[in-house]
Formats: C-alpha cells, sequence, structure tokens
C-alpha cells in the first residue's frame, strides 16, 4: 500500500514538475512580448503584471515545493550532519519532518479555508481586471498538502529510498 | 524580549545544524517565536497571509529568469566555448591558461550569476587543460574554484538581486554597481597568477601560440555571450528595461541560443525548465520563511534595539563596520550564502544606514565577502564542487586557493576605503 501511494505522489510531482516548468516558460514569454508590445507599439500587456505577480509566481513556489522536496533541492547547512558522519542523518531527517509537518498542516488548512470562503463568496481583487482570490489560496494549500505526503512518505520509508544525493527523481 | 529572539535564533541555528532546509528552519522558528509572542491568532494570521504574499512580487520573478537564463547557457554548450576563445588569445603567456581560466570565469560567470554552476563548468574544461599543459595541479584548481565566484558580482548575479529583495534596495543600482567591483576581483585574480608564477614559473610552463585566424574563428563562437551580456547590463544600465524585464529577455536571448547552436530538444530544454523552476522554489520557499521570521523580529524589536544598543557604545564607528565585515568573513566559513543574505542583512543593515553606509555599497562588499566564504573551510562550496569534477582532494584546493584568498581581504579593502569604486557607476545610469 505505501508503495502504491508514493507511486501516485511520485506522478503528481511529475505533473506539478511539469507545470512549474510551464510556468517559467509562460513568464519569459509574457515579460519579453509585454517588452515588445510597449516598446513597438506602446501597448503593453494589461494583463502580465497582475497574472505574474499573483498567480505565476505563487503556482511556481508552490507546484515545485513537493518535488523539489523529494529530489532534496533545497539548501541545507549540513556541518553537523557531516560531523557525526551521516550516522545521524536518518534521525535528523525524521526530526525535521515532525517538527515541520505541522507547521504546512496550519499553512494548508488555512489556505483551504480562504480558498473555500474566497470561491463561496465570489471574492475577487479590485482593480481594472476582477481577478478571483480563490486560486491563489488553493495553489497554497496543493503545494502544501504535496510536501506533507512526500514527507510523510519519507517518514515511513526513509531508510529504502534515501534523497541525499540530491538527484532529481522526477 | 530581547532573549526570546535570541533563543529563537539559537533554536533556528540547531535547526540549521541538523541539516533542516534554510527556507524552513526559518519558518519553523519564526512561526514558534510567533506563537511565544502573540499565541495561536497571532502565529495563525500570519500563517494565512505570508506563505502567498512573500510569493507575489512581480520584482521576484528576476530570480527565476536569470536562473533560466544560466541554465540554457548550459544547455547551449557555449560555456566551453569561452574558454577556449580565451584560451587562443592568451594561452601563450605565462600562465595562460590560468588567465584564460580567468577570463572564462568572468564570461560564464556573467551568463550564469551561479558561483557554483561556474566552478563546475571550468573544472570540466579548463582543469584538464591546464592538467594536461603541466600546471601544478595546487594552482589550477585553486585558480578555477576562485573564478566561480566572479559569478556572484558580474550581473547578472542571483545573490545581489536576493540582497536587493531582502534589502528592499534599487536591484539595477545593486547590479551596475557589481560590475567595476567584479572587473577589480578579475584583474586581482589575474595579478595573484602573475605573482605565483614569478615565484615559482614551473607551477605554470608557457601554452600553445594561435595564428590570428584561429584567434578570430573562436572569438566568433563566443561572441553571444558578450552580445547577451552586453545586451542585459546595457538595458538596465541606459534604463531601457527594469531588471526585471532584463532578466526575460537575457532568458529569451539565452533560449535563441540554444536554438541556433541547434542545441534544443524538447527534453532537455523541459529538463533545464524544471531545474530553474527547482531553484527558484528553493529561493522562494527562503524568501517565505525569512517573512516569517521577519515579522517575529519586528515584534522583538531586536534590530532597534541593537541599533541604539550599538550607538552608544563609545567605540569608533570604523570598529563596529570593521566588526561587522568580519563577522560576515566569519559566516562564511560555516554557512551558505543565500542564508548568510536572509539571515543577517535585515540587522545588519539598518545599522550600517544608520551610521551613514550606503545600501548598495554595503550589498557589494557583502557578496565580495561571501565569494571569500565559498572557497574557504570548512564549509567552501566552491572547493567541493571542483574536487567532485576533477577528482582532486579538497585540502590540495583549499591551499591552492589560499594566495586568492588573501588577494580578496585586500580587495574588500579597497571597497571599504574606496566605497566609489561601487558607487560611481550606478551614480551615472539613466533612470
Amino acid at each position: 500500500m505505501p508503495k502504491e501511494i508514493d507511486r501516485i505522489v511520485r506522478r503528481v510531482e511529475m505533473v506539478f514538475a511539469h507545470l512549474s516548468a510551464a510556468l517559467i516558460f509562460a513568464v519569459m514569454v509574457i515579460v519579453c512580448t509585454d517588452v515588445a508590445s510597449r516598446y513597438l507599439f506602446n501597448d503593453p500587456i494589461s494583463w502580465a503584471y497582475d497574472l505574474i505577480s499573483l498567480y505565476v509566481m505563487v503556482g511556481l513556489l508552490y507546484l515545485s515545493l513537493g518535488p523539489s522536496y523529494a529530489g532534496d533541492h533545497h539548501i541545507r547547512i549540513d556541518l553537523f550532519v557531516r560531523m557525526t558522519g551521516r550516522r545521524w542523518e536518518p534521525w535528523f531527517r525524521r526530526l525535521q519532518i515532525v517538527l515541520i509537518v505541522p507547521v504546512f498542516v496550519a499553512i494548508a488548512w488555512l489556505a483551504l479555508l480562504e480558498a473555500y470562503d474566497a470561491f463561496a463568496a465570489g471574492r475577487v481583487l479590485s482593480g481594472p481586471i476582477p481577478w478571483p482570490k480563490w486560486p491563489i489560496s488553493a495553489l497554497v494549500c496543493v503545494g502544501s498538502v504535496m510536501l506533507i505526503c512526500r514527507m510523510l512518505l519519507q517518514w515511513f520509508n526513509l531508510d529504502s529510498q534515501p534523497h541525499p544525493d540530491g538527484k532529481d527523481r522526477t | 524580549m530581547g532573549m526570546l529572539a535570541l533563543a529563537i535564533t539559537l533554536l533556528m541555528f540547531v535547526l540549521l545544524g541538523v541539516g533542516m532546509p534554510v527556507g524552513f528552519a526559518l519558518l519553523l522558528s519564526g512561526s514558534l517565536g510567533l506563537y511565544i509572542v502573540g499565541g495561536s491568532s497571532m502565529v495563525l494570521g500570519v500563517l494565512k497571509t505570508a506563505p502567498a504574499s512573500a510569493a507575489s512580487s512581480y520584482e521576484l520573478i528576476t530570480v527565476p529568469m536569470f536562473i533560466l537564463m544560466a541554465e540554457l547557457i548550459v544547455l547551449s554548450g557555449i560555456a566551453n566555448s569561452i574558454f577556449a576563445a580565451a584560451r587562443t588569445w592568451v594561452g601563450r603567456t605565462p600562465g595562460g591558461l590560468a588567465i584564460a581560466t580567468a577570463i572564462a570565469g568572468a564570461g560564464f560567470g556573467a551568463l550564469s550569476g551561479s558561483s557554483t554552476a561556474s566552478a563546475a563548468t571550468l573544472s570540466a574544461t579548463s582543469v584538464p587543460a591546464m592538467l594536461e599543459d603541466g600546471y601544478e595541479p595546487r594552482l589550477a584548481t585553486g585558480v578555477v574554484a576562485i573564478c566561480g565566484t566572479l559569478a556572484m558580482l558580474i550581473p547578472p548575479s542571483i545573490a545581489l538581486v536576493l540582497y536587493g529583495i531582502i534589502a528592499e534596495v534599487d536591484i539595477g543600482a545593486l547590479l551596475i554597481g557589481g560590475i567595476l567591483p567584479g572587473l577589480l576581483v578579475f584583474v586581482t585574480i589575474v595579478v595573484t597568477i602573475l605573482v605565483l608564477i614569478t615565484l615559482n614559473p614551473e607551477r605554470a610552463p608557457r601554452g600553445q601560440g594561435y595564428s590570428f585566424s584561429e584567434k578570430l574563428y573562436v572569438t566568433r563562437i563566443a561572441g553571444p555571450v558578450l552580445g547577451l551580456f552586453a545586451l542585459v547590463t546595457s538595458l538596465i544600465y541606459l534604463g531601457i528595461a527594469t531588471p526585471t524585464e532584463a532578466s526575460a529577455l537575457g532568458a529569451f536571448g539565452a533560449f535563441l541560443l540554444v536554438w541556433a547552436r541547434g542545441a534544443f530538444t524538447w527534453s532537455t530544454m523541459v529538463g533545464g525548465l524544471i531545474r530553474a523552476a527547482y531553484v527558484t522554489c528553493m529561493i522562494l520557499t527562503i524568501i517565505v520563511g525569512a517573512k516569517v521570521f521577519a515579522y517575529f523580529l519586528a515584534l522583538t524589536r531586536l534590530t532597534q534595539n541593537m541599533i541604539t544598543m550599538i550607538g552608544e557604545l563609545d567605540v569608533p564607528v570604523w570598529m563596529i563596520v570593521s566588526l561587522i565585515l568580519l563577522l560576515y568573513l566569519v559566516l562564511g566559513f560555516f554557512m551558505d550564502q543565500i542564508a548568510i543574505l536572509v539571515l543577517t542583512v535585515p540587522i545588519a543593515l539598518p545599522i550600517m544606514t544608520s551610521f551613514g553606509f550606503d545600501p548598495v555599497w554595503f550589498g557589494v562588499v557583502v557578496i565580495v565577502l561571501a565569494e571569500i566564504g565559498l572557497v574557504t573551510p570548512p564549509l567552501g562550496l566552491n572547493v567541493f564542487v571542483v574536487s567532485r569534477y576533477t577528482g582532486r582532494s579538497v585540502g590540495e584546493i583549499f591551499v591552492g586557493v589560499a594566495p586568492h584568498v588573501v588577494a580578496h581581504i585586500v580587495v574588500v579593502g579597497l571597497l571599504v576605503a574606496f566605497p566609489q569604486i561601487v558607487l560611481w557607476l550606478p551614480s551615472t545610469m539613466a533612470r
């Protein structure tokens, strides 16, 4: 059963990683088009600024959160771990998971409530384009849940599937 | 409150010590501190808004765009040709290959903004060439380790962008302010190589000479690199585009280079985009964690209390500044450069500005000090990267890079004594 869950989580992580890749490419294309439109036609893209700052950057962070953690792409200062000859590394990793999971559970839960409230009330941001608010919180919630899933999987099969080499598992 | 701030900061260092990712350590310790100060309503209030608001910034796209630019340059394979071009031009001079490495380091740093990527690329290309030509391994690996650090100063520098975001300083001024110190560091590396060779000529034999047509041919290959660097920097300097826009245009230019050189495949492109997304995620996670921690620090008034306390001390300003700069040097021995910036700048910068120092100057000086941390034991990330790619011992590379560390400290002294080296070019920028 844990193997099945692991496979599903990995697939979702892979989808999220590809979505993140698409977002980063989209940022490049949108900003370049915006600059070209402004200088060549004096007609900048009105929605570029809001779309990127409201949704794309949040999406980029939270969609990559689970897969980047799974691939060990986050900066760690492992001086003490190295000093102890990596013997204690699995236990340090478990300690980190126990400590950080509650914080992300709180973030995911708060974001879920916020997304639901914003969706039910049809809340939008003030400005020329009425951007809906709920996708922002939904992205935070989904990304945090994926991170929690990966951490819990690591907790249960840490020794059989470590990721100390920083290799991308997606 | 002061004791609580210290206790939570200590907890954060313990969490970092046991290998918790920097962003998570900041998030956890900041949340705990907020809970102790203001109870659950306070911490839940911050956790409700900060995770999204910290990432919702248009200026932040400079980070993924410069990272993407670096990834695409690596994909284009053009990084290797920079060294080849430099080698044909200066290879014949004494220590020519080492100097070519410094030129390639500056060139690749100008494009990648990542010192680790720069060190890895240089390790794979220039070290084998130098060893084949009979260079002393210590000299060869030491040069590569120190040259990788040039990426942190020469625009586009991710470290300077991050400093600008944390310190809320004009990123364009920072990137332009890094140019002259970057050139100064480059000249210092070359002078150090020449001094080392003068002391013992056997360290680096004279290399092969090339005809003028050969020189022109390789320069044509490396030309687009110079073009892209000139595009990004001049757009910012002339005020034609903001750093945000220039970064996206730079990434697009790199994408065209990949295409033009026939290096484009869907799988490598997607791989490069995913790697850029992961690095961006890592940096954004740190920014979110730093924001939560900053809320806690603001409640404890730690920064203001420290400024007041230091202001009341009966010691000359230069001593306080020297101590702060020394602290950065020491922190660099143990901590990652991004972590240093995130953890210290919110406290150190207000202290420095309260004494009348310019935040752009301080940012560049901190980056040069962080560069030194990249090549000093025990952490010395660049040394480990060079060791892994070349198979040489870490100890040998640390010894090889030591003369460059001394030279870098002299550079820091020059930047402190003559702040105009940093501030002159930004003062001439079109706004």
